[in-house]
């Protein structure tokens, strides 16, 4: 039997809160980040995502709680959290007058990377990040993916181990945005761990393999992609079309244990599972079993999307 | 015209802040705080004499406050709006240039006129007293209502052809200097050296100091001072009315032009100073190789550094010419025009090297807040004491040289002190200007320490950095210069009966006072710096209660 490695937290938040004079920003929040995930900060405008992650970063200290970076407080070894993560806010942040070169050469130098070693890894990160073409260009000239696309540059310079990006693809368009999430993936399996707050729920969907929810400042789920999925959904659905009457078809599936309720909807069967173990394969059998001509089989899979708007409407409670 | 909803939107935004109103009552407050107490002192003059200084000392106040409105008003008012590209938005509906200028002058003037409203009846006072007529009241308020026009109009036709802040607000306060004392120094060379045998009044008709001294009644008397009055006034509503109409013109024109475009269009003005550049670059570059990153930063920009050079390149050769003069003229220099000259050109140099170090100072921190780039570096292990120092440092070494040169110039000056005869070794004339010299050389150093210290403060805490700039001069700066005024003039009301000394008593006042006040606001600002720069810097204000104990990395 092989032994399961247990997973090792890079970040963990203990009852983490902060307050903006009267107003509860961030409120108790419990979270862990292990290492290697590469985890998505999902919640709407103002729920505390941005609070989260600057208070990650060591920009803002937290009113209460506390914040440990790779086994680093936030706030008692700021100065060693900061070496290992690199932190990518909502904004671009540059200075519009400095070369592409010049610009990573400064950061470079603000992580005290030696100048020997500065030329290659500023070298290495344009390259990874696909803006080596534009290293003499000046920044101001660079279009908004670009500009992004450096910003990443800049956090991948000091080579952190824990990437914090507050809305990395926001305002890209179709292709960038692409573009973004494949090098996320890279970077991800460079072992990088990365917490990504994004609104695009689709693309996080399909690159995390956690996520966590938060509303109001508070935490609502933090999980596998999957989990949240079951935990959302009232129940899995399965969709049948068949060429025979949907009414002979649905009394072959109505009397299986796998199955809750059977719905004929505009010439398909809506088919709700009773649980999330259950095989829809029986529905299959059943059916060509009982000569219906089975033309479609198809699960309805509810997406983060669905979640997050179950979620923000209160159907969490 | 269709000026209106630039007006409407402006005013919305006045509307809301409190500085509109608190700056009526502080201005008003003010001028009658100066008024009692010169009412008070002045025990040893008659009333009508009182009156009449009063009336001056409230005047000569306004006068520097509607000078200095452009540049704080206007100048950075539309070029703002070009770097927000917020100016592009107007544009694409049906207003025109003058739709535009036009409103942010009626909406930019607001509190500078609000302000000028709240003094004038306060400047009547004067009035129930005596000793002044109301043609002097009027046509005073006239030239300071002229002047005011034409600070603001500078200010709107500078920024409607700039797109910096820092830019927009030295070409306002370089196009008034030029107005208000190049100008007249001018008509003084020319009058004392014949070089223009006529027309060299024409070279005074801009200058809104001399407009100011022609509306009083010494002057105003007989066709040749009506008319050198009314000359000077239309000279400096027309100048006013052109920079308006230019700046209308131009600004559909060039609210577009930025950018790459922009740079190539201006590589040609860069071209001879080429290698000097690269050199520059190069030894900047050496401070990034040797890890000290932010002191790069603070000290790539050459332009500020430039500036001030060239300004000091223009001005020291006029300052050695004149200082040659007066050693040439020996005794007769004491009867003539050059040692004042020489002194408030002395003076200027001082205040121009003091602004520009203000304005400095507060840019960098400024700019970074409102990019972001701030928050970047505060997530890496920069320490906020090392950025602090780095910045102060990066100022220091863009004007190091010109304080050098001030330095010289003070010690000629002193010099020249102890070696003219006529001054008279140990007489009252030899104690002033030894005062003056060694505490203006004081000053320029503790003014400049307290300046940037300042300066940095005070970028974290505003939002644009002309208000920053406005709030480090006026901390530093205006106590000295209020007092110096409040000085001289209750020397004028006869405060000092005539005591021997006097003179000397309220010039080392003056610098004691100016030393004291930036020493306070100096070590404030670097106590802020250190205890609050990450604080201010994510928050943009300090909490009342901080809330964990903070780390100080």
């Amino acid at each position: 039997m092989a032994n399961e490695v247990p997973p090792i937290p890079a970040v963990q938040t203990f009852g983490l809160t902060r307050t903006y004079g009267a107003m509860t920003a961030l409120s108790n929040l419990d979270l862990t980040v292990n290492k290697g995930d590469l985890f998505g900060f999902i919640g709407s405008n103002g729920a505390g995502k941005t609070t989260t992650l600057r208070i990650l970063a060591t920009f803002l200290a937290p009113s209460s709680g506390s914040a440990k970076v790779l086994g680093h407080d936030v706030v008692k070894d700021a100065d060693e959290v900061r070496h290992v993560i690199g932190y990518m806010p909502d904004f671009f942040g540059v200075y519009k007058d400095m070369e592409v070169t010049e610009y990573l050469d400064f950061f470079g130098a603000c992580y005290r990377i030696p100048s020997s070693k500065r030329e290659k890894t500023v070298s290495d990160v344009l390259e990874l990040v696909g803006l080596s073409e534009k290293k003499g260009s000046l920044i101001g000239a660079l279009s908004r993916g670009m500009q992004q696309r450096l910003g990443l540059a800049r956090v991948l310079i000091h080579d952190p181990q824990l990437l914090l990006l507050d809305e990395p693809a926001s305002g890209l368009d179709p292709r960038a945005r692409i573009e973004m999430m494949e090098i996320l993936r890279e970077l991800r399996r460079m072992g990088k761990t990365i917490i990504i707050s994004s609104h695009i729920l689709s693309e996080l969907e399909t690159i995390c393999n956690r996520v966590c929810i938060i509303e109001k400042g508070k935490l609502i789920y933090s999980g596998p992609v999957q989990g949240v999925r079951d935990q959302m959904s009232s129940g899995r659905v399965v969709w049948v079309r068949v060429s025979s009457d949907t009414e002979q078809a649905a009394a072959l599936i109505r009397g299986l244990a796998e199955v809750t309720e059977v719905q004929p909807i505009d010439h398909k069967l809506k088919i709700t599972l009773a649980s999330h173990e259950a095989d829809h394969s029986v529905i299959a059998d059943a059916l060509v079993r009982g000569g219906a001509r089975l033309l479609e089989l198809r699960e309805d899979e509810i997406g983060l999307e669905e979640v997050f708007l179950r979620v923000t409407r209160g159907e969490t409670q | 015209m269709n000026f209106l909803p630039v007006i409407t939107r402006e005013l919305q935004v006045q509307a809301r802040q409190a500085s509109t109103n608190r700056m009526r009552w502080l201005a008003a407050g003010a001028v009658m705080l100066i008024w009692c107490f010169l009412m008070m002192m002045g025990n040893r003059a008659s009333p009508h004499e009182r009156a009449q200084i009063i009336f001056i000392a409230m005047g000569v106040v306004c006068l520097g406050y509607v000078m200095m409105a452009g540049i704080f008003q206007t100048a950075d008012c539309i070029s703002e709006e070009k770097r927000e590209g917020t100016l592009g938005l107007l544009f694409l509906t049906d207003l025109k240039g003058y739709d535009v200028v036009l409103g942010k002058l009626a909406s930019s003037s607001l509190h500078s006129f609000y302000t000028f409203l709240a003094v004038v009846p306060v400047m009547a006072l004067p009035l129930l007293m005596g000793g002044m007529t109301v043609g002097e009241f009027w046509r005073v308020t006239l030239v300071l209502v002229v002047t005011l026009f034409l600070s603001l109009s500078v200010g709107m036709f500078i920024s409607s052809v700039s797109r910096d802040a820092r830019g927009a607000m030295s070409g306002t306060f370089l196009v008034m200097l030029v107005l208000a004392g190049v100008m007249p120094l001018l008509w003084l060379w020319s009058a004392s050296g014949n070089v223009l045998r006529v027309g060299e009044q024409r070279f005074l008709w801009p200058s809104p100091p001399h407009a100011f001294m022609c509306a009083f009644d010494n002057f105003y008397s007989g066709w040749r001072g009506v008319q050198t009055f009314w000359k000077s006034v239309m000279t400096i509503f027309g100048i006013g009315v052109s920079c308006l109409v230019v700046a209308t013109l131009l600004l559909p024109r060039m609210w577009q032009e930025s950018g790459e475009g922009s740079r190539e269009k201006r590589r040609w003005l860069r071209r001879p100073f080429a290698s000097w550049a690269k050199q520059r670059a190069e030894v900047a570059g050496q401070l990034l190789r040797d890890s000290r990153p932010f002191l790069w930063l603070a000290s790539r920009d050459g332009r500020p550094r430039a500036m001030a050079h060239w300004a000091f390149i223009l001005l020291t050769p006029a300052w050695v010419y004149l200082y040659a003069m007066v050693l040439n003229l020996g005794s007769l220099a004491m009867n003539g025009v050059y040692v004042p000259i020489l002194f408030f050109l002395t003076y200027g140099m001082h205040l121009i090297l003091k602004c520009m170090v203000a304005a400095e100072a507060s840019r960098r921190f400024s700019e970074d807040r409102a990019s972001g780039a701030l928050e970047l570096l505060l997530v890496t292990p920069l320490r906020p004491a090392e950025i602090v120092a780095s910045q102060f440092r990066g100022v220091w070494l863009s004007f190091r040289w010109c304080f050098l040169t001030l330095t010289l110039v003070n010690l000629a000056s002193l010099a020249w002190v102890f070696g003219a005869d006529i001054l008279g070794s140990g007489g009252e004339p030899q104690r002033v200007f030894t005062v003056i010299c060694v505490g203006g050389l004081m000053m320029l150093f503790v003014d400049g320490y307290a300046l940037i210290n300042v300066g940095m403060w005070t970028a974290m805490t505003k939002k644009r950095h002309a208000r920053a700039f406005m709030a480090t001069t006026m901390r530093v700066l205006l106590a000295p210069w209020l007092a110096v005024v409040f000085f001289f003039f209750l020397g004028m009301v006869g405060a000092y009966g005539g005591r021997n000394g006097a003179p000397e008593v309220i010039v080392t006042l003056w610098f004691v006072l100016g030393g004291v006040v930036s020493f306070i606001a100096a070590g404030t600002a670097a106590s802020k710096l250190d205890q609050h720069f990450r604080e201010i810097a994510s928050l943009g204000k300090v909490e009342t209660q901080p809330p964990m104990p903070a780390s100080t990395n």
